[in-house]
């Protein structure tokens, strides 16, 4: 291999790619790079046990070839060249020589055959969709997604396919978030789940990458591949929990709200928690959403903000930093919040916007706690 | 007679503390309950030919040598002609409670150690009887009438000394040691009987030349500090017989754990799941035993070479629901190598434990309901979810429970 290649993007997909290497891979060869020329372009690869992606940069090709290089070594060298013309070449003893202006440096390497291949799906299978409703979609869905204490298929996004919608689902268990968009039609229908470590990466590479993305689901994978980047990742096997029953149906219970006001509200009384989680007590009532909140050792706050209400009045304790999140996915200035009772499910979204709807379960307080003295009387 | 009055010299009166310990407590009850056992050896401990050590051994097998936490084939070898029963926990708990009631009439300040220890501060409620040896003996008399047990009685100005005559007139026995004689009641004694000290200590004193409590009161505190830091200025005062602690009445929950050992080593990643599981179901059964809620989870593991290792994380609410815990534990133990290296021993542990009687309600209920599932081992295998490899060289075992 000997190829002239510019610095710029060349550490650009150095670095991205370096970012999906695990640290603490089991498999050695997996904490190094494939270097690969590929046409008049070299490939990046990188991969640990779950994802993979392939960066590529035009380049000049000299000769065709490849090198399996430690990335770590590779972008510590490329973080102190200029942004000039790199010339790499490797000799036969595998190690990769790099020249820029005066300076020589020698990595040593192995053989690219060692580099495990990415195997990606079936071309037939894949569509197109926009970058910015993708992004769009991963934004609006990623904060509800599980980490550790969820079911093992709650920590993954769920992605639906059905002929022209694409829809993304995240929930814990706690809240759940739903996004949707409008597609070409895909001819697809298909359902799977992303890893919510995936997604991360995802959401990185496609700051990278053209306006155009085509998807691929496979039975046990999916490919999103872009202007010279692909990015495939295993999908996690299992059943995601049954979400269409959580989502409220009726309407008995709806109240219309400014949502900057209500957000603003949130946060004034929940500024004296000093929990991470505030927890407040939302009181809907006929023209205004009245917001409480009690610290034992602090004290409390109350405030209140207008709001067009019919239904009954109530009174229920949530996450506060659940329902920001929840309503930092409506795209317009007024929201809808719809409950079948104080102890079902909250839901959130922009009227008159059907692409995205937040869920916040309610929090319960227990009845009959006992409180315990530690004194006895002395005498 | 050491009594009730106030000391002439001392604004602060004497403390008078009683430490009543059990004699060979649970091997004492099955005894009671069973009169054929009487007089003869009996070890209270799992099966001689599993992994279980002894908890608690009759004087006539103590004679042959057997000891608490000994193997119990080791304890067999010992003494053949022992008689081995497995522990009633339930049965000790319950015998306890009446027994502690027992001293809560005699004072309200009973600081509970064990099932079968206690210390009582008798200090302020001496007047039905006059005196703490009076009371030491009237506590005695009652449990060996009311529950046909003995108990050894060790009385003193403090927890410390206290305890250390408990232990010197075992069994049955009622040892008191006034203030004015707590000095030469300690100083002949082997350091080791000190609370705290254990055989390294006990060889660093040795080292020093120190033998008895009395030479380790008397050391110079240079001496002490120069080998063993502040803890030997401790040991210093613990010797002189120095015991200021109060007695905790009221222990709070701050953490609560499970475990267990396997009689053989596992690796098949499903057992230990399910062992895993069922673990967690039995932390849950405490925590909501003590109304509280977890904000955090341990995994611990044992590997077959006794290399122990612990995972943690946090949880999003406080929780005391099965499916969480076994969630997050099934995350933790496929970080690990279990499986992979066999494993002798796993446990639970629910951290940071939250009393605010809030709860998140969850979504899906009724699906967690199904996961969190019956205690029964190996049953939360459910629906089998499962990530293979992009690479297919490694085939980790990542199955887990799901719905």
């Amino acid at each position: 291999m000997n190829v002239t290649i510019p610095v710029g993007s060349f550490r650009r997909a150095v670095q991205l790619a370096q970012n999906l290497v695990d640290k603490k891979s089991t498999m050695p060869v997996l904490q190094n790079l494939l270097l690969e020329t590929s046409g008049s372009s070299l490939v990046v690869r990188a991969m640990d046990s779950q994802m993979g992606t392939e960066i590529r940069v035009p380049c000049e090709v000299i000769a065709p070839g490849g090198v399996t290089i430690s990335g770590k070594r590779l972008s510590d060298v490329l973080k102190v060249l200029g942004d000039g013309a790199l010339r790499m070449a490797v000799g036969d003893d595998l190690s990769l020589v790099l020249s820029y202006e005066a300076g020589r440096y020698r990595l040593f390497g192995y053989s690219p055959e060692v580099f495990p291949p990415l195997v990606q799906v079936a071309s037939g299978t894949t569509f197109p969709v926009r970058k910015s409703a993708l992004q769009e979609l991963i934004a609006r869905t990623e904060y509800a997604v599980a980490r550790q204490d969820g079911a093992f298929t709650m920590q993954g996004t769920l992605v639906e396919i059905a002929g022209t919608a694409i829809t993304m689902i995240g929930t814990d268990g706690h809240r759940l978030a739903l996004s949707t968009t409008e597609l070409e039609d895909t001819g697809t229908k298909t359902s799977c789940i992303i890893p919510i470590k995936a997604i991360g990466q995802l959401r990185t590479m496609l700051t990278e990458t053209g306006d155009e993305i085509r998807i691929g689901v496979s039975a046990t994978q999916a490919s999103f591949e872009g202007e010279d980047i692909l990015f495939v990742t295993r999908l996690l096997e299992g059943e995601y929990p049954p979400y269409k029953g959580v989502i409220p149906r009726g309407t008995q219970h709806r109240l219309e709200i400014e949502k900057e006001q209500l957000v603003a509200g949130i946060r004034r009384v929940s500024a004296l928690s000093a929990d991470r989680a505030p927890q407040i007590k939302l009181m809907w009532g006929s023209d205004r959403m009245a917001l409480r909140c009690e610290d034992i050792e602090l004290g409390e706050a109350e405030d209140s903000v207008p709001a067009v209400y019919a239904g009954m009045e109530m009174t229920m304790l949530m996450n506060a930093s659940y329902v920001l999140d929840a309503l930092s996915g409506c795209r317009s200035e007024r929201v809808e919040l719809i409950m079948e009772g104080p102890e079902q499910p909250c839901l959130c979204r922009a009227v008159g916007d059907e692409t995205y709807l937040g869920i916040v379960m309610p929090l319960e307080l227990e009845q009959g706690e006992e409180t315990y003295s530690g004194d006895y009387d002395y005498d | 007679m050491w009594t009730a009055q106030p000391e002439a010299h001392s604004d602060v009166p004497q403390r008078r503390i009683l430490h009543c310990d059990m004699d060979c407590y649970y091997a004492a009850v099955h005894m009671r309950d069973r009169p054929d056992l009487r007089g003869r050896p009996v070890v209270v401990g799992g099966s001689p030919a599993s992994r279980a050590v002894v908890c608690s051994a009759s004087y006539e097998a103590r004679a042959h040598g057997v000891r608490s936490a000994m193997p119990c084939a080791q304890a067999l070898r010992r003494c053949p002609q022992a008689v081995f029963l497995a522990p009633d926990f339930p049965r000790y708990k319950q015998e306890s409670a009446l027994i502690f009631a027992i001293y809560r009439t005699f004072t309200p300040i009973v600081e509970t150690v064990s099932l079968d220890e206690a210390y009582l501060d008798v200090t302020n409620h001496l007047a039905a009887h006059g005196s703490a040896s009076a009371v030491a003996a009237a506590i005695k008399q009652r449990v060996k009438s009311e529950r046909g047990l003995t108990v050894s009685v060790g009385v003193g100005p403090s927890p410390l000394v206290a305890k250390i005559a408990s232990d010197y007139g075992k069994p049955d026995g009622l040892t008191i040691v006034p203030p004015a004689r707590v000095a030469s009641f300690l100083s002949p004694l082997p350091v080791r009987r000190l609370p705290g000290i254990g055989p390294a200590t006990e060889r660093r004193l040795r080292d020093l030349g120190l033998d008895r409590i009395g030479e380790l009161a008397a050391a110079a505190p240079e001496l002490l500090f120069a080998r063993l830091g502040r803890y030997g200025l401790v040991l210093k005062e613990l010797a002189a017989g120095v015991d200021d602690r109060a007695l905790t009445t009221h222990w709070e929950v701050k953490s609560l754990s499970a475990e267990t050992t396997f009689d053989r080593d596992l690796r098949d990643p499903r057992r230990l799941r399910a062992e895993l599981a069922e673990l967690c179901h039995e932390v849950c059964r405490r925590l909501t035993a003590n109304r509280v809620r977890a904000c955090g989870v341990t995994v611990k593991i044992r590997y077959g070479d006794f290399e122990t290792i612990t995972r943690s994380c946090t949880f999003a609410s406080p929780t005391r629901l099965p499916a969480r815990l076994i969630w997050a534990t099934a995350d933790l133990l496929r970080g690990t190598e279990a499986g992979a290296r066999p494993v002798r021993l796993l446990g639970v542990g629910a951290q940071r434990l939250s009393r605010s009687g809030i709860a998140q309600r969850e979504l899906f209920a009724e699906a967690f309901r199904m996961a969190g599932g019956s205690p029964s081992p190996g049953a939360p295998d459910g629906v089998v979810a499962a990530t293979a490899d992009l690479t297919s060289a490694l085939d980790l075992p990542q199955t887990v429970d799901a719905q």
